[in-house]
């Protein structure tokens, strides 16, 4: 064994922003997580690319779409386009439901196995025996797991505009990263709503639970507000109210700011709970 | 000069579970000291309220002067911890873990930290999950240093050591100690106490039933006494001297408890040609016994 380095006591001040220290553990802990969540969404929207010009040619299905009812097209995110243009297409299949509900997956999973996951191991114990404020810590695992989304976004852009290149479809690159630009907004809601629940409990299965609870509740509303005049009144209180379907209509700001604002207020509450409650 | 950490009536209740109750006790800088106690008597409890994860019920807690809850940031700064388990994400590897922690504590020197990892072997090039407990604890230890602090607080920090490395880490306390650092560590291996600390306080059931220097608590309890005669045992003279009982005699040796100052004794044994005198000084798991009727095991049945 060899001696230890005569120790030199110095005045050694904490970081200043631990936030972006913990963003950056973050994400890189996390650096697999793009492809990991990225490659499945990325491939079946190849897979819907690729048959989308078989689709084109079929004017059977047109007419068994223009059957449907209003209500239910408009519910499930079909519109005279879905089947005419990829981007319809490609709204009507991935990204009204499955890129949004992965998206928000990811956050929560993430969110929830950070903060709730790693005090239920003990992990939180040592972090937060560092001089650092438990909100840097909050702030640090939402921001960080928000990086990485733009990541599994940018993947599934990336093979959604390749797939569109071998297959011949048309599909333009902006409508693209409409698409995926617009999870990052919802994602980051998801982000702040499991935030919001580890503030209030220590009980990871209450935290993750819940806040897939709120995802499919609020999914719900959303369908419901556009089937019936009854739930138009809440359909507003749904996250899924503001998320829109930018690759076929673009970006719509307001609406991604409403969203990226809620998801700051919901976490910077959960940060104002956790700073007064027991860890561990 | 003020404590190095002090509490004054310190509480922690939980729902349906004891915690502590109006803790009061200071430790000095430079000092090491014992919390001693069952397990479930609420050694770890006390730690994590020094620590600033739980939210103490009544009462305060200070760490060189700072509240740990209200300047939890300013006490964590001053402060090193070790929990008993050591746990982090199983994917970093003790290098990572280092650097997230030197960052976090504004350290731009690792080289303490390396100098510590070579030390004690700790391997900080495979992932945190591949290691054996012992091995997450070396690197625990090495972070719990990281940045030198004037205050180290460990967890049943020998647990899942190899004897070695316990020794290792005894010598370490030692040059702690030697470095004015104060050290709290709670534990309930009585014979690692008795080596290393000055003071200990004895928690049992949530309340502190003693706070005492090791010396004071040996100190106070019964010696095995055995005295070699170069003719028969004088059994009845030593039977009649205070402070002996069970006394025994076997041919020319002679064998008793001793309770207070062994001055009666030495002075009757001088009459007599004596062969050989042991007084053993007991162990602090004796002197506990002794103390308070009981061992630690059993106070926690």
């Amino acid at each position: 064994m060899t001696a230890v380095a005569e120790p030199v006591r110095t005045a050694a001040s904490p970081m200043r922003a631990p936030w972006l220290r913990f963003a950056a553990y973050v994400t890189r802990r996390k650096r697999f997580s793009p492809l990991a969540w990225g490659l499945p969404l990325g491939l079946m929207t190849i897979m819907v690319v690729a048959v989308f010009p078989s689709i084109q040619a079929s004017s059977q299905l047109d007419e068994l779409i223009n059957a449907y009812p209003d209500a239910l097209k408009e519910a499930f995110g079909i519109s005279d386009a879905s089947f005419s243009s990829i981007s319809g297409y490609l709204a009507a299949e991935i990204f009204s439901m499955i890129a949004p509900f992965t998206a928000a997956a990811f956050m929560i999973h993430a969110v929830a196995t950070g903060i709730s996951g790693a005090e239920h191991r003990g992990v939180l114990d040592v972090t937060l025996s560092a001089p650092v404020r438990r909100r840097h810590l909050l702030a640090g695992q939402l921001a960080g797991a928000a990086a990485i989304l733009l990541g599994i976004a940018l993947v599934v852009g990336a093979l959604t505009q390749a797939a569109a290149a071998v297959f011949g479809v048309d599909l333009a690159v902006g409508d693209t990263l409409a698409g995926i630009v617009n999870l990052w907004p919802l994602g980051v809601f998801f982000g702040g709503v499991t935030v919001l629940l580890a503030g209030l409990t220590r009980r990871s299965a209450v935290v993750g639970g819940g806040a897939a609870g709120v995802l499919a509740v609020m999914y719900l509303m959303e369908v419901l507000g556009k089937l019936s005049d009854a739930f138009a009144a809440v359909d507003g209180l749904s996250a899924f109210h503001y998320y829109g379907s930018a690759i076929e209509d673009g970006l719509d700001p307001g609406a991604m700011a409403i969203l990226l604002a809620a998801g700051i207020a919901l976490a910077a509450a959960g940060c104002a709970l956790f700073e007064r409650r027991d860890v561990g | 000069m003020s404590p190095a950490i002090a509490t004054h009536a310190l509480t922690k209740r939980y729902k349906g579970a004891r915690g502590i109750e109006e803790l009061t006790f200071s430790v000095a800088p430079g000092e090491v000291f014992g919390f001693l106690g069952p397990n479930g008597a609420g050694k770890t409890t006390t730690i994590r309220t020094l620590l600033g994860l739980l939210r103490p019920t009544a009462g305060t807690a200070e760490i060189l002067g700072f509240d740990v809850w209200r300047d939890g940031v300013a006490a964590r700064a001053r402060t090193g911890f070790l929990p008993g388990e050591f746990a982090f994400d199983e994917q970093v590897t003790g290098e990572e873990l280092l650097d997230l922690f030197a960052d976090l504590r504004g350290i731009d020197d690792r080289a303490y930290a390396r100098s510590l990892a070579d030390r004690f072997e700790a391997d900080l090039r495979r992932p945190l999950g591949e290691l054996s407990r012992g091995n997450r604890q070396k690197i625990g230890l090495v972070q719990a240093l990281v940045h030198r602090p004037p205050v180290v607080v460990m967890d049943e920090p020998t647990a899942g050591l190899d004897p070695l490395m316990q020794e290792e880490f005894a010598r370490l306390v030692e040059e702690l100690r030697a470095d004015g650092t104060t050290v709290f560590l709670s534990s309930h291996n009585l014979a690692e106490v008795e080596r290393m600390c000055d003071r200990v306080g004895i928690l049992r059931e949530g309340r502190l039933a003693a706070v005492e220097s090791v010396e004071e608590i040996t100190g106070r309890a019964l010696r095995h006494v055995t005295l070699r005669f170069a003719g028969p045992a004088p059994a009845g003279e030593f039977r009649r001297l205070p402070g002996v009982s069970e006394l025994a005699a076997e041919g020319s040796e002679l064998r008793f408890l001793l309770a207070g100052e062994p001055t009666d004794v030495v002075r009757a044994a001088g009459r007599y040609r004596l062969l050989d005198i042991e007084i053993a000084r007991p162990s602090l798991e004796e002197a506990f016994v002794a103390a308070y009727g009981h061992s630690l095991e059993e106070l926690a049945a």
